[in-house]
């Protein structure tokens, strides 16, 4: 078939698969980029939700079995007489964390960015199958009204933590939570990871066998390279936890031995024969540590790629970067026991452990160089998505390095049941992770609504969030070094604790407070800019990558009827003898004489985009 | 005699091949930037491996949780007849699909042939758990137990859907959906049948093992 006949079938095509109605448009959509908003504003909610509830444990902290009638607004029920009780404030913490890494980071990174991000950086018009993206995001929603809906029931949500280790989590009598709550904790984790399937098989699926001309795996930004990593460690460990979700069910409705022993609880029997809590850990494990890296990949790939258009210079050693993303996914497999060196494991292997865990030390401190080195004697611009780009490679050191603690068994011991972990793996995983995706809202907020964002306000937002977040996890570390347990409650009964103890409590709880402030003002600033934004340019940041080839917003079909066509990778800033300090992927490549040079060849014009789409192919 | 798609003599006669080809208008998997296989494919083989974690996720932890314990119980008979039925439809499916490559319409009659192997092999599967019952083995009884059924009930729930996939290929023939789209879901079904299949060779295999 000729080239005009192909082109013109595919802009009829192209106009026939145009939804017209408001349902099929905006609703039970299986265009990309009016899921990834789905995906993304249903997480910013779930994540609301999960901060709100940080606020209420936080105040009990500080203030233990303060009156404060006023929370009885947010909490009916736990609050009698206005002072949080206990089985609240387990149910609290459960589900705080649970909504946080599942419902909020996870979704809004790989749903959010990937289905927005992936089609357009790769040259495609949407994801590989747009039906089954559609059903991952009505999965996830679903997920989301059962993991709320438990919040609702009489007998409270789960409370045997985000890890719901049995037996606290096997037996329906262990605590209030531990009843319906903990079912549906069950079946929402089980719908997510359905959903989650879904999402990752269209984005490793699109991002490998849908990439416009030129585009080789050696051009892919690396957000795709970050994002299509985190989708391969979800399909590949997410399902040992559905497995352990399937087993613990019929544990606790069934009364098979999966995960409990024979067991004597208040002087009652319970006879079951021989199951072991720690298989649960083990499957537990196996999936929440790649888990960590499905959140800290993507935030990797975007901080990347908001440092080097915001230092004006290529991404420095960009093959190396995408070495250790490899790196670090298969290494991410096999330190799962690094979170049970606590559970009487044997010594040795304990110890391989340790070694594993210690050797994702590497492929971790590559990147930072490279970052490091891609800021090195840049012209940096200081935009909010560089400063939360920064804010990034700050927290990810800082929670590196604790880790480096904590991955030695000897250290790990007497620190791991203290607030030295929740600093921890809070700064590493949840603060580095929230960065990056603070970046990444920033930066691509116009070509997602044509809209920007406020820059002032945005840069109030990153430091009362960047200060503020140190001001609770840095004072947690010192609580861990102190020996301040978690998972208490209430502590000023104890006598080992010292006063000091409650000062530093109450200095974490007003950080928290000053951060979540700053979330109101995100959520503001991103809700006015929406609504009555100034309107953006087609590429605002001056970036090289196709997206902001495309129109803002993107069309349905991103590219008209001519797809973009490839000529150079994506970190082309600042190269010497081109007209702008930028050179968009689509510029072609013009060898000279000498055959040392590259120059560019097409001119760019004022607005960041190439003269057209001369260079495209049609579809 | 093969019957061609050019004579259609039968009911069930396939539309003729469209221009073109590829998985639509949003596909560019004629480009040199893609893999060697198609997306369905690729997207088909990657949602396999998560399968694959599933059952290897539930089988490590049956090894685990035993610990080195033999097999309590004999596997009644049927779970034999099961495995005989299960290699009879991948046949089925090898058959049905040769004939969808070479446009043979008889296809139809194969996948009609792998529909019923299966449902055959769900009700050898209702045997086979009755008659453990017969013998007082139930999902509490002991870890063996417990892992056979959890084990054969997930792998029955992945029969249950590749039943749904042929009634799928099913109905792309009397939509008369076009050649490709047939093909395509003809090849998935067999793909995801093969897996099925081979998943209940491994658990046979590891509770033969673990008897041993």
């Amino acid at each position: 078939m000729d080239q005009p006949i192909a082109h013109a079938e595919a802009a009829v095509d192209a106009h026939h698969h145009e939804p017209q109605s408001f349902w099929t448009k905006y609703v039970f959509s299986q265009d990309h980029k009016v899921i990834a908003m789905q995906y993304m504003i249903t997480a910013l909610v779930m994540g609301f939700i999960g901060m709100v509830m940080s606020w209420i444990f936080r105040i009990q902290l500080a203030w233990p079995d303060h009156n404060l009638p006023f929370l009885r607004l947010l909490m009916p029920t736990n609050m009698e007489s206005g002072t949080l009780q206990t089985p609240g404030y387990y149910m609290l913490v459960t589900m705080h964390g649970t909504i946080m890494v599942f419902f909020l980071l996870t979704a809004i990174l790989t749903g959010g960015f990937g289905n927005f991000l992936i089609p357009l950086q790769v040259g495609a018009r949407d994801m590989a199958f747009p039906y089954l993206n559609m059903l991952s995001y009505w999965f996830y929603f679903l997920s989301c009204v059962v993991i709320t809906a438990s919040l609702f029931v009489t007998t409270g949500a789960a409370s045997a933590g985000w890890t719901s280790y049995p037996p606290l989590s096997a037996l329906e009598k262990a605590t209030p939570g531990s009843g319906l709550g903990q079912d549906l904790w069950l079946i929402a984790i089980a719908l997510f990871i359905v959903a989650s399937t879904m999402g990752s098989l269209n984005y490793v699926t699109t991002a490998l066998n849908m990439r416009a001309k030129g585009m080789t795996l050696m051009r892919m930004p690396l957000t795709v390279w970050g994002i299509i990593t985190a989708a391969m460690l979800g399909l590949f460990a997410f399902p040992a936890l559905f497995a352990g979700a399937v087993l613990l069910l019929l544990d606790r409705h069934l009364g098979t031995s999966f995960f409990l022993p024979h067991l004597v609880v208040g002087g009652e029997h319970i006879v079951r024969n021989g199951g072991s809590p720690l298989l649960w850990q083990h499957l537990f494990w196996f999936l929440g540590h790649p888990e960590v890296y499905i959140l800290i990949l993507p935030a990797m790939g975007i901080t990347s790629e908001v440092l080097s258009n915001g230092a004006r210079k290529p991404i420095f050693g960009y093959k190396v970067m995408v070495g250790s993303i490899i790196a670090i996914a298969f290494l991410s497999f096999i330190v799962w026991g690094h979170h049970m060196f606590v559970s009487g494991m044997n010594p040795w292997l304990g110890f391989a452990f340790v070694i594993t865990t210690l050797i994702i030390a590497v492929p971790s401190a590559i990147k930072t160089f490279n970052w490091l080195g891609t800021l090195w004697k840049g012209k940096i611009r200081f935009t909010t998505p560089m400063l939360f780009a920064i804010g990034f490679i700050s927290t990810f050191v800082t929670g590196g390095l604790t880790g480096l603690f904590l991955g030695n068994s000897a250290l790990d011991i007497p620190l791991h049941d203290t607030y030295f972990v929740v600093a921890h793996f809070h700064v590493v995983m949840g603060l580095s992770s929230v960065f990056g995706i603070f970046a990444g809202i920033y930066y691509w907020f116009p070509k997602m609504t044509g809209k920007m964002m406020n820059e002032r306000w945005g840069k109030v937002h990153f430091w009362l969030t960047f200060i503020g977040s140190y001001g609770v996890f840095w004072t947690m570390h010192y609580l861990g070094f102190m020996g301040m347990p978690r998972r208490y409650y209430s502590y000023d009964s104890y006598q080992f604790l010292p006063p000091s103890m409650h000062t530093l409590q109450m200095v974490i709880t007003i950080s928290a407070l000053i951060v979540g402030a700053a979330q109101l003002i995100f959520t503001l600033n991103f809700l006015l800019a929406w609504l009555r934004g100034k309107k953006a340019p087609n590429n605002p940041w001056q970036a090289t990558t196709l997206e902001w080839q495309a129109a803002t917003p993107p069309p349905h079909g991103n590219w008209g009827p001519v797809l973009p066509e490839v000529h150079r990778w994506p970190y082309d800033y600042s190269v010497p003898g081109a007209s702008a300090d930028f050179v968009p992927q689509t510029v072609p490549v013009e060898i000279e004489p000498s055959g040392e040079h590259h120059r560019v060849a097409a001119a760019v014009n004022g607005h960041g985009q190439t003269n057209g789409h001369g260079n495209g192919h049609h579809a | 005699m093969v019957t061609t798609l050019d004579k259609p003599r039968r009911r069930t006669q396939l539309p003729p091949l469209p221009p073109g080809g590829g998985n639509g208008w949003w596909d560019s998997s004629d480009d040199p930037q893609s893999l060697a296989v198609p997306s369905w494919q690729f997207g088909t083989w990657l949602g396999l491996g998560t399968l694959t974690v599933l059952f290897a996720a539930l089988s490590s932890a049956y090894v685990v949780r035993i610990g080195g314990e033999r097999l309590a119980f004999a596997l009644p008979t049927t779970v034999w007849v099961s495995t005989v039925l299960l290699i009879a439809n991948s046949i089925a499916l090898i058959v049905a699909r040769r004939a969808v490559e070479r446009k043979d319409r008889r296809f139809v009659g194969w996948l009609w042939a792998s529909f019923g192997v299966g449902l055959a092999f769900l009700f050898s599967q209702l045997v086979t758990w009755s008659v453990l019952a017969g013998q007082g083995l139930f999902v509490t009884t002991n870890p063996h137990s417990s892992f056979f059924y959890v084990l054969t009930v997930v792998h029955g729930a992945h029969v249950l859907g590749g039943l749904g996939a042929l009634l799928r290929c099913w109905y792309h023939v009397r939509r008369r959906s076009g050649y490709q789209r047939l093909r395509r879901a003809v090849g998935m079904t067999a793909t995801y049948w093969h897996f099925v299949d081979a998943v209940w060779l491994w658990i046979v295999l590891l509770f033969v093992w673990t008897s041993l």
